[in-house]
């Protein structure tokens, strides 16, 4: 493989898991809209699952969008109900989505493991939107915290400033090993078991998948550059 | 290795194009959403890993108090602890939680908190679709809109209706022109009036804590302190133990504190204990053993000799129980056949308490919680009057129902001041201020001005469009369109812990709106149309708590409030806004001018007994760093000691001068020391409390102590009296506080939920009987309705009697009617009782194995189901 070649297809990964982060933090972290999930089903989020091997849940993402296309109104006013079961409440969230709960065992939220995501997030300058009211451990704030960063890698990468970019590989690494994977799995197996719909379940294998994808990607990447 | 690298090189994309495609692709993702993301942290975010001590309030009903402390770390709690601040010591106990306090870091963090106001997907305003509450979709939506729908709900039905289409009180609609008010009574059963009539409160009270170690015997009748009243009191009857009182308990169960204390158990079956006092005073009179010098002075109504003025001779109690105008003798035979002891058991007992001096004769609210359980208390009264146990040293007849006063007595040692906030009384009803009412302390029902009705008859007057006017004022129409219940964060659900749930779903299914505010989804709030997210007391302005009347408790304001949660002065000023109210005019002080003002109006007794001093030392200072307005005073306690001790308690020694022995003068010259009762004596025949009950229109009673069948009780578990041959409903229910909750609140909490498994209790040989083994699921049925429940087999009940305790959310499945959760107000019926107490522990029930799937242990339930 050309030097050049190879370089471009690190450019690729970063820019792309960038993206997906982005992507799972806006699907994870926000009611469904219209808007949203016409990028969540376009030709570019296909590629873009692809390339990181990430085809399960695929189809079951493809049999929402055919729902959404026949009737909008009724897919949609579903959707979003499904949404706020799983993740507002008020009934008792069957897969509540912050990490302390999963890390305690008593399903608690602003726990000590959530000090430990905050310090994570304060050694590059981030705090939650609402600091203090809502805990730092949400999956949609750690999924924007990896792709804040995977952004900044992909940057300094881009510039040529290896050093600094594989720093940050090397913290996303860590991010992922002490925080998403210890407890995302049991989050998308209580997920998984709590959901019929569709797009939950697709993407809840999504998510499951591209994490420990992403894993193996960093490596990838640490060892070739 | 999944070789991405070499996998996307063989791709040929274009590095350039993809960048790009991706860059657009996510910032157009950034525009359709950007909930949950991080933002740049200040330079004054960067963490604080100090840790820091806070006193935190332990706020549930549970009808004591204790010292709870909270570490707080970066905003964040890591772990609590309880009081420290002194040597723990029999005179100088600590004020030690229990685990439901401990277990409030749950409560406060449970991922089951209310984040956002919700409304019901298809409630809309007059109603939407009524049948779905409880089962309805929900829909997150924003502050204003739920105000809007709440203040312009609240105002159409006014305008439309009237106030008195309004059910529920609270500060806001005190302002607003009232609602009606359910009153009644829960806790204390039927104590109420009796206590006001026969004792003109005498009895409420007692000899303070360390007097209790004198007594020779203390009887606890139908208390179970071990459980029910967590903190210290089961400790400091240990103490009396230890200093050589003997215990007699009575209850149905050999529960925790019979085990703990007792040297003997008296069985007796639930809603007949008048029976067994009754069977007692016979044989007390039989054998004259009965304090008759004390019973001449003191009392009236005990024989034809000794009657009120004005009354009929022949109603004198002494007649009653010999049988000599009735023809029936209350012998211990007699009683024997109804309540279940055995007769010479009674008789014992009798002669035990009629010659053991002194004696500490105490009674919870348990057996006064049964269809006109008024009997219970007269009769209670009087036979522990006629052993002349009152007024002395070491004794007395008490009613001892709260974990605050179980065990403790005499003055309140210290107590916190007043918020300053000036009270505000619902205009439908006068003196009631907040809340439910155990009606005969805080507001009075037979006031002919009061509108509303007895709590067992809120669903009924829903459906019905009528309720009983109290005073004689027959059927009262209404239209009850709006159930209010925008209260504060003490976890009030009245429709699971009502009598008959069934028909309170119904009730609720009927009316236009119903809006509640909670920390978690209750019963209640399951099924209300809006939600309000509350603040725990953990995310307020600080608040004095008091408990026994040795010390008081300093909360403090732990975290920030969570997620979008409010207090309901916040709500309460929002909402006044839309109603064209002045919020100022409710809330003229900060919740903090409040706390301050409690602070200063703290007081703790003197040295010599007599007189109470300012407790907290403010200076300039303080009230500058607090910013409200005040006096610097002298006091005993800096405030920043107090507010990091959290907990001021009055030391205690058996040479003090706080001993107070409750009714000395009166007992000694009752002529110049008269009580406050219309005789000035105790009165065992008390015309006044047969007048009040009248007064009512629910139920009537004697004015002595006399037995009559309640509804739902022993005799009507049989089909017939001489065979005892057993009925449809062949056994008796007695609702238990239980250890995983206090009342309803923490029947979340996941730890409990695993400590304490909501098991349905039955005697193992009638278990047997049925064929039933430990560990079955069974269907448990009254004629009110049915749950189901994982069977404990056990010989520490009577046969014939049940248990399961009370306050477990109910969770109904619509298509059955079955409540798998096991919450007793499925099984008790609303019946209509005396001064409106509601009649728990007289219900019966019929229990046979479960067909259907087995119950999953309650800590393994994931969540509600409401779809």
């Amino acid at each position: 493989m050309k030097i050049d070649s190879k370089q471009d297809s690190i450019a690729i990964i970063l820019v792309n898991r960038t993206y997906l982060y982005r992507l799972m933090q806006n699907f994870f972290g926000n009611e469904p809209t219209i808007e949203s999930l016409g990028i969540l089903f376009s030709e570019h989020t296909m590629t873009s699952l692809t390339l990181l091997s990430l085809e399960d849940g695929i189809d079951q993402l493809k049999s929402f969008a055919d729902q959404l296309n026949s009737d909008t109104d009724t897919a949609l006013d579903k959707v979003r109900s499904e949404y706020t079961r799983l993740f507002i409440g008020p009934t008792k969230l069957p897969a509540p989505p912050w990490e302390s709960v999963y890390i305690t065992k008593e399903r608690l939220l602003f726990q000590e493991s959530t000090l430990e995501v905050r310090k994570c997030y304060l050694k590059y300058s981030y705090r939650p939107t609402n600091f203090r009211s809502e805990p730092d451990d949400h999956l949609a704030l750690e999924l924007d915290f990896m792709a804040n960063l995977s952004h900044l890698a992909e940057n300094f990468f881009q510039d040529d400033k290896t050093s600094e970019s594989v720093d940050i590989l090397k913290d996303q690494k860590a991010f992922l090993e002490q925080h998403l994977l210890v407890w995302v799995p049991q989050f998308v197996s209580e997920l998984e078991a709590a959901t019929c719909h569709p797009l939950y379940l697709g993407m809840a294998s999504i998510l499951r998948n591209f994490l420990q994808a992403d894993l193996v990607a960093i490596d990838e990447i640490l060892d070739s550059i | 290795m999944a070789d991405f690298i070499d996998r996307i090189n063989s791709l040929s994309l274009s590095r350039r194009n993809f960048i790009k495609a991706s860059t657009a692709a996510a910032a157009s993702l950034s525009l359709a959403g950007c909930g949950n993301s991080l933002v740049p942290a200040g330079t004054d975010q960067i963490t604080d890993q100090e840790e820091k001590w806070i006193p935190a309030a332990c706020w549930h009903n549970c009808g004591g108090r204790c010292s709870n402390k909270a570490l707080v770390v970066d905003g964040v709690v890591v772990r609590q602890k309880t009081d420290d601040t002194h040597p723990d010591s029999p005179d100088y106990p600590q004020q030690r939680g229990c685990h439901r306090g401990r277990s409030q870091r749950h409560h406060v963090f449970g991922a089951d908190r209310i984040k956002y106001p919700m409304k019901r997907k298809h409630w809309e305003p007059g109603g939407g679709n009524k049948e779905l509450r409880g089962r309805d979709e929900w829909v997150r939506i924003s502050w204003e809109e739920a105000l809007d729908h709440v203040a312009g709900e609240l105002k159409r039905i006014k305008n439309e209706y009237g106030n008195k289409s309004i059910l529920g009180t609270s500060r806001l609609l005190n302002f607003y022109g009232g609602g009606l008010v359910r009153w009644g009574s829960s806790s204390s059963g039927a104590w109420g009036m009796p206590q006001e009539c026969m004792t003109s409160g005498f009895s409420w009270s007692s000899n303070d804590r360390l007097n209790w170690r004198n007594a020779k015997l203390i009887v606890l009748w139908g208390a179970n302190p071990a459980r029910s009243s967590l903190g210290n009191p089961t400790y400091n009857l240990l103490q009396a133990k230890k200093a050589g009182a003997k215990f007699i308990v009575v209850d149905p169960s050999v529960t925790p504190t019979v085990k703990t204390l007792a040297d003997k158990y008296i069985p007796c079956r639930p809603g007949t204990d008048t029976a067994l006092l009754l069977g007692i005073a016979y044989h007390m009179i039989e054998n004259n053993l009965q304090d008759q010098d004390f019973i001449n002075r003191c009392t009236l109504g005990f024989d034809q000799d000794h009657m009120p003025e004005g009354t009929d001779p022949k109603e004198n109690f002494k007649d009653y129980v010999l049988g000599t105008y009735d023809g029936t003798p209350k012998t211990p035979e007699w009683a024997s056949e109804i309540c279940g002891t055995d007769p010479q058991l009674i008789r014992e007992f009798a002669t035990e308490i009629a010659t053991t001096k002194p004696m500490i004769f105490t009674s919870s609210f348990a057996p006064a919680r049964t269809y006109r359980g008024q009997q219970f208390c007269q009769a209670f009264l009087t036979v522990g009057w006629m052993t002349g146990n009152v007024g002395k040293t070491g004794a007395g007849v008490w009613t001892m129902g709260y974990a605050a006063s179980q065990s403790y007595g005499g003055k309140r040692l210290v107590r916190g001041g007043g918020s300053g906030l000036p009270r505000a009384v619902n205009p439908l009803f006068p003196d009631a201020a907040y809340g439910p009412y155990d009606g005969y302390r805080w507001a009075n029902p037979t006031n002919p001005d009061a509108n509303g009705m007895a709590y067992c008859e809120t669903y009924d007057a829903i459906l019905n469009g009528e309720y009983t006017g109290t005073n004689g004022r027959g059927k009262v129409p209404c239209d009850i369109r709006l159930i209010w219940l925008v209260r504060d964060g003490y976890g009030y659900n009245f429709l699971n812990q009502s009598s008959d749930f069934n028909k309170g779903v119904e009730a609720f299914r009927k009316v236009d709106f119903v809006v509640t505010n909670d920390i978690v989804l209750s019963t209640i709030s399951k099924y209300a149309d809006i939600v309000l997210p509350a603040t725990t007391q953990w995310e307020k302005e600080g608040k004095i708590y008091s408990g026994n009347p040795e010390a008081i408790f300093i909360a403090q304001k732990v975290v920030e409030p969570l997620f979008e949660t409010k207090t309901e002065e916040w709500m309460d000023c929002e909402l006044a806004k839309r109603l064209g109210l002045n919020p100022d005019e409710i809330y003229p002080l900060s919740d903090k001018q409040q706390f301050f003002n409690s602070l200063a109006g703290a007081s703790v007794i003197t040295k010599d007994g007599e007189n109470y001093e300012s407790l907290v030392t403010i200076t300039e200072q303080d009230i500058q760093e607090w910013g409200v307005e005040g006096n610097p005073q002298e006091g005993k306690i800096t405030l920043k000691d107090l507010l990091e001790q959290g907990v001021y308690q009055v030391p205690r020694s058996p040479d003090d001068n706080l001993t107070v022995v409750q009714g000395e003068d009166f007992v000694k010259d009752p002529e110049a020391n008269p009580l406050g009762t219309k005789s000035g004596k105790l009165e065992i025949h008390c015309q006044s409390l047969s007048d009040k009950i009248a007064a009512y229109g629910l139920t009537t009673i004697p004015p002595i102590a006399k037995y009559e069948p309640p509804l739902d009780g022993y005799e009507a578990t049989l089909k017939d009296w001489q065979s005892k041959e057993k009925g449809n409903y062949p056994f008796q229910l007695v609702t238990i506080h239980y250890g995983r909750r206090s009342h309803s609140t923490y029947d979340n909490i996941p730890q409990l939920r695993e400590a304490y498994p909501q098991d349905f209790v039955m005697n193992t040989r009638d278990g047997e009987a049925l064929s039933l083994k430990d560990g079955d699921t069974v269907l448990i049925e009254s004629a009110y309705g049915k749950c189901i429940r994982p069977l404990t087999l056990s010989e520490t009940l009577m046969p014939g009697v049940v248990t399961l305790g009370e306050g477990a959310w109910a969770e109904l499945d619509d298509e059955t009617g079955i409540d798998k959760a096991g919450a007793t107000n499925v099984l008790c019926g609303a019946r209509l009782s005396g001064q409106g107490e509601e009649p728990w522990n007289t219900t019966i029930v019929r229990v046979e194995k479960y067909n259907g799937e087995p119950l999953k242990s309650d800590a393994e339930w994931k969540q509600r189901i409401i779809f």
